[in-house]
């Protein structure tokens, strides 16, 4: 194909895996490493400007914002590998068991996804909690249904086009199962490519679940949450307009950092996309 | 290597096309009937797209996507049998391009394994096996083959290795379609030589497909000429070549002796 696909801006890309690490590194130790308690209330010393105890300040209640934008990086993150993990395992074994059997299993699955793909997420998580009460499982639930059916209708695509390679008719004539045929000639292909995907998501789902945290839908106060941090700023918005920019900082680095790192994963792991976006 | 005799009878296979009066089968392979035995070469022999490599799908039971078996049943030492035990324990298969035949993320020895974890053996026991059945097929004097990937080998080495893995199956058949197509004449030679070497000394079965008359010459006890999807006219090599009888086979062997036969 033509070699004219955007070429991988390596510093940048550098710059974003940093970010992402960095994010999750956070989100890993945050317990150990923050400053103060963040749930520690000091009603003498609110509305700090940024200082030496408070490296950020400190927020209405007089809370160290640092302290809990390191715990919410837990929260959001945390709450996104858990989505993932769990829209993974639906999409590749919806996805796969469509593609490997084919046939009436296959068209009743798709209608299925189908059906999951006309939801927006934001509709079906203000059902769930309508329905369910507000929370982050349900957030969490919410988002994975709204998910999977995009990473099954992406795995059976690629199960059906690795599935006509001559070497799975070779393995098939040479009488492996298809379990084994799956796992050894297929898989290997599918999981570039969505991991490519899987990462690209990660900024998008957390900005679903700071989103409905926000909105008073996910995360309950006082759980440091980058999305509750900013609903809770919002009525100072005009006097201490830094209680909003820090968590909404935090939430655009992290959906920017795993954003550039899923880009620059697609434009490795996936060279018939690449080839495509340079035509 | 028990079994001495496979026979398939009556195959057949169609494919379909949607009219508006409904469904309106076609027939790919009428009435197929093939009989391998061990020790013996069989060739099946035909113009493209006379139905020879769906007539060996449909004894495996591999067809591709759009056709369908109608009819016809597989004897193994005249007991009928389905075709799915078969693949990989009975009847080993060697695919006409090596280089797309083999998964490029997995090495020689990966795909060595599978077929042993098919034939049902692992570990040391299994390792020993593949070195020598790679030694069999010639490539047994450079001790990275097994390690290697299909991309660092050349055409003809991934044939041998196919060979190799049929070898590992220890299955008594092997079906052949165009085992040398993709290959050069120097390459296409020793292949055909390992192929005939393997019948007389291990008294394999063999189904070689092939448009190749040369091919049919140089190896087959038996030919079987297929045109449109039938059988048209079956018999010891020899005879055949010696007293062509139906239109198609003369005008197979014309074809080839106008191709390689200098003029006097």
């Amino acid at each position: 194909m033509i070699p004219t696909a955007r070429p991988v801006r390596s510093g940048s890309v550098a710059a974003a895996g940093i970010l992402a690490a960095g994010f999750v590194l956070l989100a890993l130790v945050g317990p150990l490493v923050v400053p103060h308690d963040p749930l520690a209330v000091d009603l003498a010393h609110r509305f700090e400007a940024p200082n030496l105890v408070h490296l950020l300040g400190t927020d209405h209640l007089g809370r160290d914002i640092l302290s809990r934008l390191i715990a919410g990086a837990r929260t959001t993150l945390g709450s996104v590998l858990v989505v993932l993990a769990l829209v993974l395992v639906l999409g590749l074994s919806v996805g796969g068991l469509a593609g490997m059997v084919g046939g009436r299993l296959d068209a009743v699955l798709m209608r299925l996804c189908d059906v999951f793909l006309t939801i927006p997420t934001f509709v079906l998580a203000l059902f769930m909690i309508g329905a369910l009460g507000t929370g982050l499982v349900n957030v969490v639930v919410a988002i994975v249904l709204s998910h999977w059916a995009w990473y099954a209708r992406i795995v059976r695509g690629l199960v059906l086009e690795l599935k006509t390679r001559d070497y799975v008719l070779a393995a098939r004539i040479a009488g492996a199962p298809p379990l084994a045929i799956f796992a050894e000639h297929v898989l290997p292909g599918v999981v570039p490519p969505l991991a490519a995907l899987a990462t690209l998501d990660i900024g998008h789902m957390a900005l679903h679940v700071a989103g409905l945290s926000f909105l008073g839908l996910g995360v309950q106060p006082p759980t440091p949450e980058w999305g509750v941090m900013i609903n809770d700023a919002r009525a100072f918005f005009w006097t201490r307009p830094l209680l909003v920019v820090w968590p909404g900082l935090a939430i655009a680095l992290a959906v920017l950092g795993f954003n550039r790192l899923g880009d620059a994963l697609r434009d490795r792991l996936d060279p018939a996309l690449v080839a495509g976006r340079g035509l | 290597m028990s079994a001495r005799v496979l026979r398939a009878e009556g195959l057949s296979v169609e494919s379909w096309r949607d009219t508006r009066a409904g469904r309106e089968a076609v027939l790919l392979v009428r009435d197929v009937s093939l009989e391998m035995r061990v020790g013996e070469v069989l060739a099946l022999v035909g113009a493209s797209g006379s139905g020879k490599s769906l007539a060996c799908a449909a004894l495996l039971d591999v067809l591709p996507p759009g056709t369908r078996r109608r009819g016809g049943r597989v004897l193994l030492d005249g007991a009928e049998t389905e075709p799915a035990p078969l693949r990989g324990r009975v009847v080993a298969s060697v695919l006409q391009a090596p280089r797309t035949a083999f998964n490029p993320l997995r090495t020689i020895a990966d795909h060595a394994g599978e077929t042993l974890a098919v034939a049902g053996s692992r570990g040391r026991v299994g390792r020993a096996a593949i070195g020598r059945a790679l030694a069999d097929v010639g490539l047994g004097d450079d001790p990275r083959v097994p390690g290697l990937y299909p991309f660092q080998m050349s055409g003809g080495m991934l044939q041998r290795a196919m060979i190799a893995l049929a070898l590992l199956s220890g299955a008594p058949f092997l079906v052949a379609d165009e085992p040398t197509t993709d290959l050069d004449l120097v390459a296409q030679g020793r292949i055909l030589d390992l192929l005939a070497s393997l019948v007389r000394e291990r008294g394999l079965g063999l189904l070689i497909v092939t448009h190749d008359l040369g091919v049919v010459a140089r190896l087959a006890d038996r030919v079987a000429v297929m045109e449109a999807g039938r059988i048209v006219e079956a018999g010891p090599a020899a005879a055949l070549f010696a007293d062509p009888r139906e239109p198609t086979t003369r005008a197979l062997l014309a074809a080839h002796r106008a191709l390689h036969e200098v003029p006097a």
